[in-house]
């Protein structure tokens, strides 16, 4: 879309959302200008449940105090589904974030949703990339049962799908901008199911460290998942995260990835497209990357998104902020996912 | 700056000949010590108790060092042989003073085959997690520093 043909200019900029896995990568976010700063407890109630990763109340409760101090909120992600004979443990995560203070949580499951909507009425709810709600009509239903502000949405939509969305509903629109990608059937993937027994929506994770094993061969690195090898790196290669979903497979004699080659979103250079469209936030991928990727990451999009606002019409990508982005990708290549396809 | 974006820099060609002929013992309970009086207070008694009997390998590949410890009753101990430690990370020593000052992201070092880990990857995981928790500020700046006047065009 021309630039000059779009709406009147937004009242102010989309929010940064970046991620936090520890409390001194919530300080980088902060400290590097992030409005939202999202993170997980420690157990299977947030998608990235690994060994050393997350919050327990005292940090988080520090965390919000600094977050709040800087002008900050904090958003805690219950993005897991509960399953039967658990659902206390769920109930309970949703009693101590509102308890603790946050600004919001990240939900996915329509009856925690439900329940957090009773018990916590002030409570503010975003609803998750997981919950995965594609269309007006779905995010719709979730804000008039449920009253969620916030919905994330699934990295499956075009620019144009996304625009319609966004123009037929009441609810803040947030939109992925960076990070690693996978085959994105956000909430409803059991892919990793097949060779490590668990899933993402119900054990906060798709490669389990468990399950995880690294070989150095004389002639290759391997990456098995539960067995199962996912790929072979040559000494020139780069490796990825070991998940089923981008690993290199032999199919009908040919050795390539018949589901996704291990890339990283950018979107950086629709920027002016998403702002004119209306969308309120836009979201860092990598709750389980350190504070040196996090500072990066939030330091570069926080640029991005004030000279964006300042003048939409004169926004050019700085080779600066694609070099500083570049070198912590996963997998050297850069996409616009399914932003920009030629098929709907 | 993110340092793991820079070409690797390796040690000077007599620093690795000296390196290369230094007994693995002494060095072993230097970087031991240098564990216990930066690190371990600042280790969760919980991640000390998850690594409580298992050794771990450094190897500084530029220097040809091999540094070897086990963690015991909350402690790191120098180790002068293990069979097959529970972990071993291969880097050059640019880059581990790079991770340990916070200049680089070492999930980067591992994409681009900088920092090999070899091993349980859980331990790997809970090791890399529990140090990013870890808030050393005053080693990291004098760490910051260092590093700034090694670079080549650095004071």
């Amino acid at each position: 879309m021309n630039a000059a043909v779009l709406p009147q200019p937004a009242a102010r900029p989309m929010k940064l959302v970046c991620p936090a896995g520890t409390p001194p990568a919530l300080k980088a976010a902060v400290d590097n200008g992030a409005d939202d700063v999202y993170l997980g407890f420690k157990d299977e109630t947030n998608a990235r449940n690994f060994a050393g990763l997350n919050f327990d109340d005292r940090s988080l409760r520090e965390g919000i105090d600094y977050a709040h101090r800087k002008g900050a909120q904090v958003l805690v992600a219950l993005n897991t589904y509960p399953q039967p004979g658990s659902w206390r443990k769920w109930q309970a995560a949703v009693n101590r974030a509102a308890s603790l203070g946050v600004d919001a949580i990240i939900v996915a499951d329509a009856g925690l949703l439900a329940y957090a909507a009773k018990a916590h009425p002030q409570l503010r709810l975003h609803l998750s990339v997981q919950g995965s709600a594609t269309s007006h009509e779905a995010i719709n239903f979730y804000h008039e049962r449920f009253g969620i502000k916030r919905a994330v949405l699934p990295r499956v939509l075009s620019v144009e799908q996304a625009e319609k969305v966004i123009a037929r509903t009441p609810v803040e629109i947030e939109v992925f901008g960076f990070g690693s990608l996978s085959i994105m059937v956000e909430g409803r993937c059991a892919l990793s199911s097949y060779a490590t027994g668990e899933s993402p929506n119900t054990h906060g994770g798709c490669s389990p460290a468990k399950s995880i094993r690294w070989q150095q061969r004389p002639d290759a690195l391997e990456s098995r998942l539960g067995g199962v090898l996912i790929d072979r790196f040559g000494a020139e290669d780069h490796p990825g995260y070991p998940t089923l979903c981008r690993g290199r497979f032999v199919v009908n004699g040919d050795t390539y990835y018949p589901f996704e080659e291990p890339t990283s979103l950018n979107t950086l250079e629709l920027l002016p497209r998403l702002q004119a469209m209306g969308v309120a936030a836009i979201k860092i991928e990598g709750r389980q990357r350190s504070p040196v990727y996090v500072e990066t990451v939030t330091r570069v999009w926080r640029e991005a998104l004030d000279a964006c606002f300042r003048d939409r019409e004169r926004f050019r990508v700085k080779p600066a902020w694609q070099d500083a982005l570049a070198g912590i990708s996963e997998g050297h290549q850069c996409t616009l996912g399914a932003y920009h396809r030629p098929w709907k | 700056m993110n340092a793991a974006a820079s070409a690797p820099r390796k040690l000077p060609g007599p620093v690795r000949a000296v390196g290369r002929r230094l007994p693995r013992l002494p060095a072993s309970i230097a970087f031991a010590t240098a564990l216990n009086l930066t690190l371990r207070r600042k280790f969760p008694a919980d991640v000390l108790d998850r690594l409580e009997g298992h050794t771990f390998a450094i190897v500084v590949e530029d220097a040809g060092v091999e540094l070897l410890f086990r963690v015991r009753a909350r402690r790191f101990v120098p180790v002068a042989q293990a069979a097959e430690p529970v972990l071993r990370f291969r880097a050059v020593a640019w880059d581990y003073a790079t991770l340990a000052a916070r200049e680089a992201d070492p999930d980067t070092l591992f994409f681009n085959r900088r920092l090999v880990v070899e091993g349980d990857t859980e331990i790997a995981l809970l090791v890399k997690n529990t140090l990013d928790t870890i808030d050393i500020p005053r080693t990291r700046g004098i760490l910051r520093r260092v590093l700034r006047a090694a670079a080549p065009g650095g004071s």
